[in-house]
């Protein structure tokens, strides 16, 4: 099952062995703040912004669209791309997991 | 067999089962500590805790900093008391301090699948309070007000009469103990004249914890003595008894 968002931000977090008011501090916000997001009790929104998402991401060297996908945001360059070329993400969208789940290895695979 | 209460745990054991806690973490990250020490992250990643914040319920006459959420092994701190923390980061600090004492020495982790320290007396200062947002019972200390001197007033009301200072509660003892390493309080002595206010201070702003904890700490160590009412820090108690004589 995929983690939830800020359950792996603790993660990442104490995996470079920063407290959260050291991740408050590099990303401008309080550490009170830092624990509601890691507990997932913001008071408004289940997630912060994509900026800041953006931010935690470049402090705990994430991947960004990880973490943006955990946080059910999608980042702007794929939306760009989706409102580019909405014909391949509406075929995309109607195929199953088990054929998206190829697609991808064969992606991959070259 | 007869437990021993958790206040009579002896120094030496709190001193050793802190400077065990410290040791591990640093073999556990390659960092050799140093003022001020790093306590939230010694908790995570040595004790297993983790934070998180949410409005505790007080009684009339009480000021609770944190909890304990044991079943969830988090250290809940009182977002009522957030400016407070914000004010006073020495404060949060030993708040943390505490309740990393109560679940190292007096909790039941019977629950949690965790031995207590031998000798330790569960239930003897703890009640459960309600936390609003998350809507839960956690457990919460009576003692935990040691290191603020506001709280330390109302604490010295409530518990008038009760501990002497040398038998005060046990993760009071485990906090500044934590915080305050007893070698790196030998090593700021080279650096700091102890019995001077200024040079208190200043180690407080280096060891982030407030001054009534430092001074507490520093007494346990034997390295100052204080009176009540006197502003005069002195070396012991015998040196004062001599300045009397003299005059």
């Amino acid at each position: 099952m995929a983690k939830r968002f800020g359950e792996r931000i603790r993660e990442l977090r104490k995996a470079k062995g920063l407290g959260q008011r050291a991740l408050a501090q590099m990303i401008g916000v309080s550490h009170t703040y830092v624990s509601k997001i890691e507990n997932e009790k913001l008071d408004f929104g289940d997630y912060p912004s994509e900026d800041l998402i953006r931010k935690i991401a470049k402090a705990l060297e994430a991947d960004e669209h990880e973490l943006l996908t955990l946080a059910q945001k999608i980042p702007e360059e794929i939306k760009k791309k989706v409102l580019e070329h909405p014909e391949v993400f509406r075929k995309l969208a109607q195929l199953d997991d088990e054929t998206l789940k190829k697609l991808l290895k064969d992606l991959e695979d070259g | 067999m007869t437990k021993q209460r958790l206040k009579y745990l002896k120094n030496e054991a709190i001193e050793d089962v802190t400077a065990q806690r410290i040791r591990e973490y640093e073999s556990k990250t390659g960092v050799t500590i140093a003022f001020p020490v790093p306590i939230e992250v010694i908790v995570e990643q040595v004790l297993g805790l983790d934070f998180d914040w949410d409005v505790i319920q007080e009684q009339p006459g009480e000021q609770i900093l944190g909890g304990l959420d044991v079943a969830n092994r988090k250290i809940l701190l009182n977002e009522a008391h957030s400016d407070l923390f914000e004010q006073k980061p020495g404060l949060l600090r030993s708040t943390i301090g505490h309740e990393a004492g109560h679940w190292e020495l007096d909790v039941d982790r019977s629950k949690a699948s965790h031995p207590l320290l031998p000798g330790c007396d569960p239930g003897s200062c703890m009640a459960n309070r309600h936390a609003s947002k998350s809507d839960r019972l956690i457990e919460v200390l009576f003692t935990k007000a040691m290191g603020d001197e506001r709280a330390y007033r109302v604490y010295k009301q409530l518990t008038a009469g009760q501990d002497a200072p040398e038998v005060r509660s046990a993760v009071d003892r485990y906090q500044s103990a934590l915080l305050m390493p007893k070698w790196l309080i030998q090593a700021a002595q080279q650096r700091y004249e102890f019995t001077r206010w200024s040079d208190l201070y200043r180690l407080t702003e280096e060891a982030q914890v407030n001054i009534t904890n430092l001074t507490i700490r520093l007494q346990r160590l034997g390295l100052i003595y204080l009176r009540e009412g006197d502003k005069t820090i002195y070396r012991s108690e015998d040196e004062f008894t001599g300045q009397r004589t003299l005059f």
